[in-house]
């Protein structure tokens, strides 16, 4: 076999690699086999990134956010419609208090199961599309977990905290980075306002 | 009487004394105690030890610590599970500085290594982080331009979908086939060996790994070691598993390499436990008969095995060695790499007790041992970080570094396999006597075997045999000095035995002053009797305490003192240092023999009690929380 040809192979086996984390249609609920493929490849494309993970069991153990403690077959049986649900009242909670200002369109990363979804402000209401291959084009991209989407629905944790204590990151051009975060921040702290003020109601998980 | 004898005795050597000190002064100048002594005319004046005993000893003193089998993020299926540590982080990390894993957590180890090679796969070793990097090359081409681009702007995940396409469509862009990238990548890669090699102090040997899994998950791999520097290791490209998967191969270009260059190399086979009975079938790749050409090859290129590593231990397995007690070690014998399950008589050709039988057997009909090899521990991590302490292990890849679930993470599963990351073995590094740091001195050291295993504990192991030891030779503090000069050690060979002796063996251990203290030293013996089956018995030779072996011959167990709730242990049962001088008892002076030297801890807590008490988390009750770690020396064979 020629040098160049020999090249062509391993590009391919690089590329085959590549292709079981990237253009497979599954997070990982769907196929736990793929997940730290899937979950590793996020590390070159948003670097450090993976950081999350280990920022992740510190706060577990400082109770500062919740750990799952369900079995591993709950997980698997019901662990999809668990994340999308906490990923749903993100949505609500931003929405409800939005007050006119523009939302920046952005996708969402939860590194556990590596399940994307993004969120996306039409006609004054934001949406969440759930179980995407990855992120839109020119969307700022957010690093999490569950128990930090948790820990921000219900206010115990808020997204500077979380941003400190390596729980989220952001990826994408600077400005637009700091104009989805100043966005959160204020979305979020109005939406706990809000929950505090009697007779507001907020979704509750 | 007594007396004056005595005095006269002593006077006579006064005299002497005089005489010589006269004779010498007046014949050479230099040697008077007037002005500079010679330190030739000296040495030749006292040709016997001085006041040091350790003054003039030409044989290895130290036991220098390291892994030859370490994966960072250049390694492609490292990278795609998350390594960013690329080989400059995995050599400072062996050094002992701390690092950042690949997860976000500081890192160090207990201790420095002394050595480690860096052996990434050779098949697209470091293209990704090249062009993430920008390679000046690569970003000539406006494709490959715009992924790095994109790389770098939080678009990652689209400039992997495509190159995917690219690729596909067979549109990969021309750069990035040219042969000039991959000796870029290498020649990066010794550039940094040369950074981090300093003699004298820390060894950074050149390597890669050859990562043949025979077309479907048999894991042949080799990993190749250089004894030279980078000015040999850059004249020509490593082989890849694309150029071929057939190890014959391997050793083709192994050759090759030496005649074009003028230097050395050696290969060392991964743990067979994953090959399905590859590693050590009794025929070739092809699948033709063994010849004699084939055996010389394979004992020359192959003079190490890794015995054990985190993948599985790799000595023995219950269903081979049935009346070993302690072989049910850290087994993971149920499938090959893809999840493949095992049929039955393929554990046969997996593992080294059972090879180094064969190996016997071989060297009868070929003329030639191929099986002929001494033994060595790597971790095979692929995060960059060496780690074979169970307090602190960083675990097999990116995937499973630590975190709370970490325990449960499906490492390989299939309809019938279902290997999980507790069944990682947080293992092993490799013990060289070499007689200094340096590249030369701890690659001659692997060629000629003086290297033994470990699971993790630097536990310090002398094995000698020779035909002349006595137990006194075991009650010295410096039993090399009579291992030396009275027999060969580990690795070794012993021939001909003169008529009506034995073999007889030195060995000794002590503790790692980090770990648990010792319960016992084996000699594991293998042979091939008059009618030419291949047969093994395990000697407990030394062990701690005052137990006495029961009717069955077996030493009662030395006990446990773990408390898995708080990971912790005490050095209250056990011994901190073992040494026997041990003979043979039923030599037979017509048949070929190995010895090997197997030494075992008191139980400890392994790494998944440090882990549960660290996470707090509850693992199934089968998950094992303490482990018996051992040692296992190169084999000392005897041949007819």
């Amino acid at each position: 076999m020629t040098g160049i040809a020999s090249r062509s192979r391993v590009l391919g086996a690089v590329a085959v690699l590549l292709a079981s984390t990237v253009t497979a249609d599954s997070c990982g609920f769907e196929n736990p086999n793929s997940v730290s493929a899937q979950r590793g490849l996020l590390n070159f494309a948003y670097p450090n990134s993976l950081h999350v993970t280990s920022a992740m069991w510190r706060a577990q153990q400082e109770d500062l956010i919740e750990r799952d403690n369900r079995p591993p077959a709950v997980k698997a049986l019901l662990g999809y419609r668990w994340a999308v649900s906490k990923l749903e009242v993100f949505r609500a909670h931003l929405e409800k208090a939005m007050v006119g200002a523009e939302a920046p369109d952005f996708s969402v990363v939860l590194i556990g199961p590596v399940l994307w979804s993004r969120y996306a402000q039409t006609g004054g209401i934001l949406t969440m599309t759930p179980h995407l291959q990855g992120p839109e084009s020119g969307d700022v991209v957010v690093v999490t977990d569950e128990p930090v989407i948790v820990a921000l629905n219900d206010g115990r944790l808020t997204l500077k905290a979380a941003g400190e204590l390596g729980l989220i990151r952001y990826y994408g051009p600077a400005e637009r980075v700091k104009a989805l975060t100043l966005w959160l921040d204020g979305q979020l702290q109005r939406a706990h306002a809000n929950a505090a003020t009697p007779g507001t109601q907020m979704a509750k998980q | 009487m007594m007396s004056i004898s005595c005095r006269t005795i002593l006077l006579t050597g006064c005299a002497l004394f005089l005489l010589s000190a006269g004779a010498t002064a007046q014949d050479a100048k230099t040697a008077s105690d007037l002005g500079a002594i010679n330190p030739e005319a000296a040495a030749k004046a006292f040709p016997k030890r001085g006041f040091s005993p350790y003054a003039g000893r030409s044989y290895p003193t130290r036991v220098f610590w390291g892994d030859q089998h370490v994966h960072t993020g250049w390694s492609v299926d490292a990278g795609a599970f998350g390594a960013t540590l690329g080989p400059e982080e995995a050599l400072r990390f062996a050094r002992g500085e701390q690092v950042t894993s690949s997860l976000g957590e500081p890192a160090k180890l207990s201790r420095p290594l002394d050595w480690v090679a860096v052996t990434d796969h050779s098949d697209a070793a470091g293209v990704i982080f090249e062009i993430r990097d920008g390679n000046p090359t690569l970003m000539a081409d406006p494709v490959i331009k715009k992924w790095h681009d994109m790389m770098n702007s939080g678009q990652g995940v689209a400039a992997a979908s495509e190159m995917i396409a690219a690729q596909s469509n067979n549109r990969v862009p021309a750069s990035m086939k040219d042969p000039k990238l991959a000796m870029t990548i290498w020649q990066k890669n010794t550039a940094i060996m040369e950074k981090y090699n300093e003699p004298g102090r820390f060894t950074a040997l050149i390597g890669y790994e050859w990562t043949s899994n025979a077309g479907g998950g048999d894991n042949l791999h080799r990993n190749v070691i250089y004894r030279d520097g980078k000015a040999k290791a850059d004249q020509v490209l490593p082989m890849t598993t694309f150029d071929s998967e057939n190890p014959e191969d391997l050793w083709k270009w192994m050759a090759m390499w030496e005649a074009k260059t003028g230097g050395s190399l050696l290969a060392i086979p991964h743990n067979g436990n994953l090959s399905n009975g590859k590693m050590f079938a009794l025929n070739t790749f092809l699948g033709n008969p063994l010849t004699r050409e084939w055996a010389e090859a394979r004992a020359r290129w192959e003079p190490m095995y890794e015995i054990t590593q985190i993948k599985g231990d790799g000595e023995t397995q219950p269903s081979l060695s049935p009346t070993d007690e302690f072989a049910n070690f850290e087994k993971w014998d149920v499938a090959n790499l893809a999840g493949v399950p095992k049929r039955p008589g393929m554990v046969e050709r997996e593992y080294a007790r059972q090879a180094l039988k064969e190996g016997l057997k071989l060297e009868q009909t070929l003329g030639v041992n191929p099986f002929k090899f001494g033994f060595v521990s790597g971790t095979d991590t692929h995060t960059g970080l060496t780690s074979a302490e169970e307090d602190n292990f960083f675990g097999k890849h990116t995937g499973v570094e630590p975190s709370p679930n970490r325990w449960e993470h499906v490492v390989i599963q299939s309809s019938q396999v279902n290997i999980r990351g507790w069944q990682m073995q947080g293992a092993g590094w490799t013990g060289v006597w070499a007689t200094e740091n340096t590249r030369a001195s701890i690659w001659d050291a692997l060629k000629r075997k003086e290297a033994y295993s470990t699971t993790g504990p630097r536990i310090t192991v002398r094995f000698f045999g020779g035909w002349d030891f006595d137990p006194a030779d075991a009650q010295t503090r410096m039993p090399a000095e009579a291992g030396y000069a009275k027999g060969v050690p580990m690795g070794g060979d012993l021939v001909k035995a003169p008529s009506g002796k034995s073999p007889t063996f030195l060995l000794g251990a002590l503790k790692d002053p980090l770990s648990g203290n010792l319960d016992r030293i084996q000699i594991v013996k293998g042979w091939v009797d008059a009618r030419g089956e291949v047969q093994e018995k395990v000697h407990d030779v030394v062990w701690s305490g005052d137990r006495k072996p029961g009717t069955d011959g077996k030493l009662p167990p030395v006990g446990n003192t773990v408390d898995v709730a708080n990971a912790n242990w005490t050095n209250s049962i056990g011994s901190p240092e073992l040494i026997a001088v041990w003979k043979d008892p039923a030599f037979d002076p017509a048949l070929r023999a190995f010895y090997y030297a197997r030494v075992i801890e008191i139980p400890t807590p392994r790494w998944t009690a440090y882990e549960a008490k660290r996470f707090n988390v509850k693992m199934d009750a089968s998950v094992p929380m303490t482990v018996q770690e051992r040692a296992y020396t190169s084999p000392i064979w005897y041949t007819p």
